[in-house]
């Protein structure tokens, strides 16, 4: 096992190995009680159960954020059925519970926030950590004194490194569709035709904001179609100037016309950030999930009225 | 050349195994199609034009077709083989001349290669070569300045870091051959014959809006012209440049450039010292119209005094800069139409020499895959 010390030397070779560096020196400065002579292999360790502890803290936070939501939406929906009764009294009761369950529902929120602020960052810490583990492993890798060994620190490195794009792909998508869900709005045979008069009200503004949510994101697929159009406008403009040499000038060598470096180029291996054509077609794949969700709700609130117009008869 | 241009397709289809056909794909695919009105004017004589004429003034009326594509030819999550080829010929009608009437047609095309290696948690590698070619017909006499025709072999290695700590590094080298093939008429053409290898490092930092600083050293080596030092005859350039760049990529694309050059040799006369700027814009207009701007302007300043006014515009003008100006819309949902107007202008300290062109074209760009 290589300490820290030894590959504090190695670090120091490199700008980027420098900066592991710093970021497992600032580590062993706030925790005294690792000692100085903590490896990095520990600290992977370490911050990996600190991912985990932020990960189940966020998964009980949403937890509890969708159980005192359920609970005000319900609330919510026994103001609208008092007021359709017309009844003051329900009303009144009904704005008070409303009123009552909008403060866990406020607090639940502000905690959800919280602990998805605290997993991004303990997820950055083992992202920071496995970094200076992986450079650690190569240079292992390079003085093992066996093919077996080295076999063995492939293996590790394959799985760190697998684990930090996981980490990486997880931070990254900043693209992020919410997952289209049917209410849990079912049939009763103890529904009283207000009940399934109230039922069918809440599938229809379901309808109603996957509607307003369609027209959002064909929006958005609108925006980037014209944005995706200009940039490929001037990636027509430097193709068409610079083939027949009519850009060239002194002195300026190398690539003036924004030719991609490795580290800027799109389509760098291993790298390649999400394009505009994927974002495109993702919010298209994502506008036909809410048409055919929207769908389904008109159908089943259709249903519900149809068994009203049945109850009546 | 258009038996060159044969020779890159062969090229093209080698190097796309049969086990691999499946996963090729077109990443882009344009077809062009343009025409230009262009009013040249000047006094500037260049060295490579055999033809003198009188005149300072000219106009061309000028049509262009070409092709462009990117071919993906293999890619995986950490390694990807990329083809791209570029093509077209411009045929223009030239008028203005004491001799008489021109009609140059210009053949292009260029073609590349690129293999990129993810270097797992570090970044990412990259190997490419290219061709390119060119040739002239019924090239005309100053102030009309058409590049002469060459063919070039480059090839280049690069290297990409992810971010680490905030920072991305980049370094590039590269190796590129130009060869002017003079002919008998027109010798003083093998001037520009060249070979250059250089390498450059940068660093680039910032999100959304990123800055790139960069540093690069350059060796040409130009075998047919002379050093007049019987020692080391023949000519020898090293240059140094330096730079920075910002850019802003988003619904208004702008790219800030600047960069200075120190160009030394073993022969007096191209040593010189340069500072470029450079500019790239891209705005959205009203009812879904585009303008973008392209800019280079160059400042340049010779060490040596030299009595020698016959420059290469492009080549070697003290001062030469570019300026262009696109406002573009959709036709349609796969064809861009374009109108462009292009000025450059080139010039010289000795006797006020100068060379400028300016033109306006119409250009439609056609995507026959939508992509």
């Amino acid at each position: 096992m290589t300490s820290l010390p030894r590959a504090r030397r190695r670090f120091a070779s490199c700008p980027g190995l420098v900066l592991g560096l710093l970021l497992g020196m600032g580590w062993l400065v706030g925790s005294p009680e690792h000692g100085a002579a903590q490896t990095a292999e520990q600290l992977v360790v370490q911050r990996r159960l600190e991912l985990q502890a932020a990960r189940d803290a966020f998964e009980a936070a949403r937890s509890a954020f969708n159980v005192v939501e359920r609970q005000f939406s319900s609330a919510l929906e026994e103001v609208t059925r008092a007021r359709r009764q017309g009844n003051k009294d329900d009303l009144e009761r009904a704005y008070a519970l409303a009123q009552d369950r909008s403060v866990p529902y406020r607090d639940r929120e502000r905690r959800l926030a919280e602990a998805g602020d605290a997993l991004v960052q303990a997820r950055q810490a083992l992202v920071d950590v496995l970094e200076i583990r992986l450079e650690q492993l190569v240079e292992e890798m390079d003085a093992a004194s066996s093919s077996q060994r080295r076999g063995q620190l492939d293996l590790i490195w394959r799985d760190l490194s697998t684990e930090l794009q996981q980490l990486e792909d997880e931070a990254g998508d900043t693209f992020r569709l919410d997952p289209v869900v049917l209410p849990e709005v079912a049939s009763d045979p103890r529904d009283t035709p207000d009940d399934i008069l109230a039922k069918a009200d809440l599938l229809e503004r379901q309808a109603a904001v996957a509607d307003t949510l369609i027209q959002e994101k064909e929006r958005e697929i609108q925006a980037l179609t014209s944005r995706l159009r200009r940039e490929r406008q001037r990636r027509d403009l430097l193709a068409g100037t610079d083939r027949f040499d009519d850009t060239r000038v002194p002195v300026v060598t190398g690539s003036p016309t924004g030719q991609p470096t490795p580290s800027s180029d799109s389509t760098v291996a291993g790298q390649r950030p999400i394009t505009l054509e994927e974002r495109i077609q993702m919010l298209r794949d994502y506008v036909e999930q809410l048409e055919s969700y929207r769908d389904q709700l008109v159908i089943r609130a259709q249903v519900f009225r149809q068994r009203i117009r049945s109850v009546a008869t | 050349m258009r038996r060159y241009l044969g020779v890159l397709a062969a090229l093209a289809s080698l190097a796309a195994p049969h086990s691999l056909l499946g996963q090729v794909r077109f990443q882009d695919l344009v077809f062009n199609l343009g025409g230009s009105v262009d009013g040249y004017s000047g006094n500037l004589s260049a060295v490579t034009v055999f033809i003198v004429d009188k005149t300072d003034h000219a106009t061309a009326v000028v049509g262009e077709v070409g092709v462009r594509g990117a071919l993906s030819l293999f890619a995986t999550p950490t390694r990807s083989v990329t083809f791209s080829f570029d093509g077209g010929v411009r045929q223009a009608a030239a008028v203005g001349f004491q001799l008489r009437d021109y009609a140059p047609r210009e053949w292009v095309g260029s073609t590349s290669a690129r293999i990129t290696q993810s270097l797992g948690t570090w970044g990412s590698l990259m190997v490419r070569g290219g061709l390119r070619g060119r040739s002239v017909e019924d090239r005309p006499p100053m102030p009309l300045f058409l590049q002469p025709g060459y063919t070039t072999r480059s090839g280049g290695l690069g290297l990409g870091t992810r971010p680490l700590g905030g920072l991305s590094f980049d370094a590039q080298a590269d190796l590129e051959a130009y060869d002017y093939s003079a002919p008998d008429y027109l010798p003083q053409l093998a001037l520009l014959d060249r070979s250059a290898r250089g390498f450059e490092v940068g660093v680039r930092w910032g999100g959304p809006s990123t800055i790139r600083f960069y540093g690069g050293l350059r060796w040409t080596d130009y075998n047919n012209q002379g050093s007049f030092d019987p020692t080391d005859p023949f000519r020898r350039d090293h240059t140094a440049r330096v730079g920075l760049e910002w850019t802003y990529p988003g619904d208004l694309f702008v790219q800030l450039g600047m960069d200075g050059t120190v160009n030394r040799s073993n022969s007096n006369r191209p040593e010189y010292d340069a500072v470029s700027v450079r500019a790239l814009l891209t705005a959205p207009l009203p009812r879904d119209f585009s303008l973008n701007v392209y800019s280079v302007f160059t400042f340049k300043s010779y060490v040596h005094d030299s009595g020698d006014a016959r420059l290469v515009p492009g080549e070697e003008a003290d001062n030469a800069s570019v300026a262009y100006l696109q406002i573009g819309h959709a036709l349609a949902s796969n064809l861009d139409g374009a109108i462009r107007f292009a000025w450059a202008r080139a010039e010289t300290d000795i006797g006020s020499a100068y060379y400028r062109r300016f033109g306006g074209s119409i250009q439609f760009n056609y995507r026959p895959l939508g992509n």
